[in-house]
């Protein structure tokens, strides 16, 4: 169970950071120029062609297994689905009623951005936030378990890879072995996923209309 | 009779929304079903369809033809075929993907009408050429028509017509009407705007507050005192008739008076009114739900005030303003060489229909869309050049009234911090705010009570709401204020109050007031001089009465040709 502390570890940290590289992207494309817009937003595109799993498991493969450097890895690669969906979030905000009258009232950006934004935008964050860190828990322990992690440090997908090696699967043991630390990714995962319905469909208002 | 109601009434786990409501529609009969938001029109319309959400509880009995439809569960065969709903906002209804001739098709084998895709497009003044078109190729009156045409497929012995002029302009407003009085069949309007429907309904039933305060026949007198109010409150084009507006607000759902529900709006209530309940009553041709029917006076209701000082100088002035919208695709000219100056105390209607490029303009004025051309001057300062930190300053001094009450306040802010937002961003010390705050609600007709300025937006009326908007933009003591459509989305009977409310702080604060609207008839009423925008271009100039009297270009002819056939 001492693998646990490094899988969620690493979720949470990529998760905050995540967020954060995301809601500042996601808004500057939102609220700034139309080239700064467009220039983050075809970047996003880019990287959203590319298949994230390969690409992490290749630039950990390149820049090296450290955790500092896994979830720096994750946090660059995961950014571009959340920064869109803010951005969209931005736009939506703009274009209310208080906005504007706030707008001619002669607020500056980050009045609007403070004062106004954050009220409709910052639901937003939960959702983002759970599915982040769901899924760098599940990329992370697939790294691992490929032997392309850090061997030396003890966590789920390691555990598992160690599991693999050794032949475990052929044994009787695998009961004790294999099964807890799949269990626990499996129940993690599982979990935020459920945390992550739930906080959305309490905070979006259409998916609430749309259920009752 | 081809539907008669009997104490039908609908609760929603609560109070009755719809309360003992009885009402008969005859064979070939259009009633006007005529009431304010709230009133329990729309809980009729859907219970008669049984379109009520599932918490919904309809006692009484709804007869149609022998059948009942309160609470009916097996609608197999009824809706479509005996009773069919043209549903509000049905022309943006239709799916945008099957042609016209399709769509007709489908209602026909769906409600097994025998009438052909073609001959129901005639019935509904429209030529069968049209079957091959997309909805998105035909205007928004010839989408309600395809609409009506698919109620019709069904051949319904009873239409329901819920708000159906809603988003269409006012010439095409008397269009749909006349088509729909002219279908010969029996059929039930609902609708806000009485004096519009008056011309092409049978009979009109009004509601007040989930109760029928009067049932009577078009051509006969109102008799209650709402009928004669929401009469007044209805913009006349023509400056002899004044416009009125009934004081408060409706009273909200399950308020628990006894007596009369309109008794503490009504100029002509007396003690026995706010006591004892009125039954509705036979008197002649009338029904009628009043104690002081009997007495036969006139109800006086406040009427709003004209100008009278001459207006000063002029606040704002733009000349040669061009905009044009750019995309990739095309370029869409909004504004073409418009010129107007508006003076302090002075109220500037600016009218048009939707894509007029009316609210560009009002937004050019605030400072919110850069022009492509043209000069802009607030105050003697050139705004279109201006940027950052110089721009925001100028727009300090630019009140905006926005159109929506319901968007235009954060939900999230009490009224105190809503009116007090300017103050804070001009830098106002915060122990001069909560004065200044007092006194901007005290000028936009609300209370400045420490109860009333802790709640939130969401416990306000809408009219409540437009007037803390408009304290709001008071509060930086602006030298110009923009009026976006701002009664547009408010009950008929509060609209005259908010033009009150903006005509007192004109005169009383040198205001220069610029009032956005599509109704040329608000305008002649409230404003001092009237300037008409079509296609982006200024078609009539001059002041209210002139235009009214005698308007110069053909389109203003059209808009008061329609607003007169009331």
């Amino acid at each position: 169970m001492v693998g646990a502390g490094t899988s969620l570890g690493l979720a949470l940290i990529v998760a905050v950071s995540t967020t954060l590289l995301a809601a500042i992207i996601g808004g500057a494309a939102g609220i700034g120029p139309r080239w700064l817009s467009a220039t983050l937003m075809r970047g996003a595109d880019v990287l959203l062609i590319l298949p994230e799993l390969i690409l992490f498991v290749l630039a950990a493969a390149f820049l090296g297994q450290s955790f500092g450097m896994r979830a720096a890895i994750l946090a660059v690669i995961l950014w571009p689905v959340p920064a869109r969906v803010l951005r969209a979030g931005v736009l939506t905000a703009w274009s209310r009623g208080h906005l504007e009258a706030a707008r001619a009232m002669g607020a500056p950006r980050w009045w609007l951005l403070l004062r106004h934004g954050s009220y409709l935008i910052g639901p937003l964050l939960i959702p983002v936030f759970v599915r982040t860190a769901k899924v760098a828990i599940l990329y992370d322990a697939t790294l691992s378990f490929l032997g392309l992690g850090d061997p030396t440090t003890p966590s789920w997908g390691t555990t598992l890879y160690w599991v693999q090696a050794n032949g475990v699967f052929l044994s009787e043991a695998w009961l004790w072995w294999a099964l807890p630390p799949g269990a626990a990714i499996t129940l993690t995962v599982l979990g935020l996923a459920l945390i992550g319905i739930a906080v959305e469909d309490r905070l979006n208002p259409a998916l609430k209309e749309a259920t009752r | 009779m081809t539907l008669s109601l009997r104490e039908l009434t609908v609760r929603y786990g609560g109070p009755a929304a719809l309360d003992r409501v009885s009402l008969d529609v005859a064979e070939g009969e259009v009633l006007a079903l005529v009431g304010e938001s709230g009133c329990g029109k729309t809980s009729l319309a859907r219970a008669l369809l049984g379109l009520l959400p599932a918490t919904a509880e309809v006692t009484g009995s709804a007869l149609l033809d022998g059948d009942e439809l309160a609470g009916r569960t097996d609608w197999s065969g009824m809706r479509g075929r005996r009773i069919a709903i043209l549903p509000q906002g049905a022309m943006s209804g239709l799916s945008p993907v099957h042609r016209v001739g399709a769509q007709i098709e489908e209602m026909l084998t769906l409600h097994g009408g025998s009438s052909s895709p073609a001959g129901l497009l005639d019935r509904v003044g429209l030529t069968a050429a049209m079957l091959r078109s997309y909805p998105h190729e035909l205007s928004g009156g010839q989408r309600q028509r395809v609409a009506i045409a698919l109620a019709l497929a069904g051949e319904p012995r009873l239409l329901v017509a819920d708000e159906p002029t809603t988003g269409l302009d006012a010439i095409t407003q008397r269009q749909v009407l006349s088509l729909l009085a002219g279908l010969g069949m029996s059929m039930l309007v609902v609708s806000h705007d009485l004096a519009g429907l008056l011309p092409y309904a049978d009979r009109v039933a009004v509601m007040y507050a989930g109760r029928l305060a009067e049932v009577r026949p078009a051509r006969a007198d109102g008799a209650h005192p709402y009928t004669a109010g929401l009469l007044s409150a209805t913009p006349a084009t023509d400056r002899a008739i004044p416009w009125g507006s009934i004081p408060g607000a409706a009273p909200a759902l399950g308020h628990g008076l006894p007596g009369c529900a309109f008794a503490a709006r009504c100029p002509l209530a007396v003690d026995r009114c706010r006591e004892e309940e009125p039954q509705l009553v036979h008197a002649g041709q009338v029904q009628v739900a009043c104690h002081r029917h009997a007495a036969g006076e006139r109800p006086s209701f406040p009427v709003v005030p004209r100008a009278s000082s001459s207006p000063g100088t002029a606040a704002a002035r733009v000349s040669a303003l061009s905009h044009a919208y750019r995309t990739r695709a095309r370029t869409v000219e909004a504004l073409r060489e418009v010129d107007l100056s508006i003076s302090a105390g002075e109220i500037v209607g600016l009218v048009g229909e939707s894509g007029s490029g009316k609210s560009t303009l009002a937004r050019i004025l605030l400072g919110l869309i850069r022009p492509v051309s043209g000069r802009v001057e607030i105050a003697g300062q050139e705004l279109t050049g201006l940027r950052g930190r110089a721009l925001r300053r100028l727009q300090q001094r630019i009140g905006f009234v926005h159109q929506d009450p319901y968007d235009a306040l954060h939900p999230g802010m009490r009224v105190a911090s809503l009116v007090a937002e300017p103050l804070a961003l001009a830098g106002v010390p915060r122990q001069e705010r909560p004065g200044r705050v007092g006194t901007a609600l005290r000028a936009a007709g609300l209370p400045d009570d420490a109860e009333f300025v802790r709640r939130f937006p969401g416990q306000l009326s809408g009219g409540q709401r437009q007037r803390v908007s408009i304290a709001r933009a008071l509060a930086g003591e602006p030298v110009v204020l923009v009026a976006d459509e701002a009664t547009s989305m408010l009950d008929v009977s509060t609209r005259a109050g908010i033009a009150t409310t903006l005509r007192n702080l004109a005169t009383e604060r040198g205001l220069a007031v610029l009032f956005v609207t599509h109704d040329l008839g608000e305008a002649v009423q409230s404003c001092d001089r009237i300037v008409v925008l079509w296609a982006g271009t200024v078609v009539e100039h001059g002041p209210a009465e002139e235009v009214a009297s005698a308007p110069s270009h053909a389109y203003t002819a059209e808009l008061l040709q329609a607003s007169l056939l009331q």
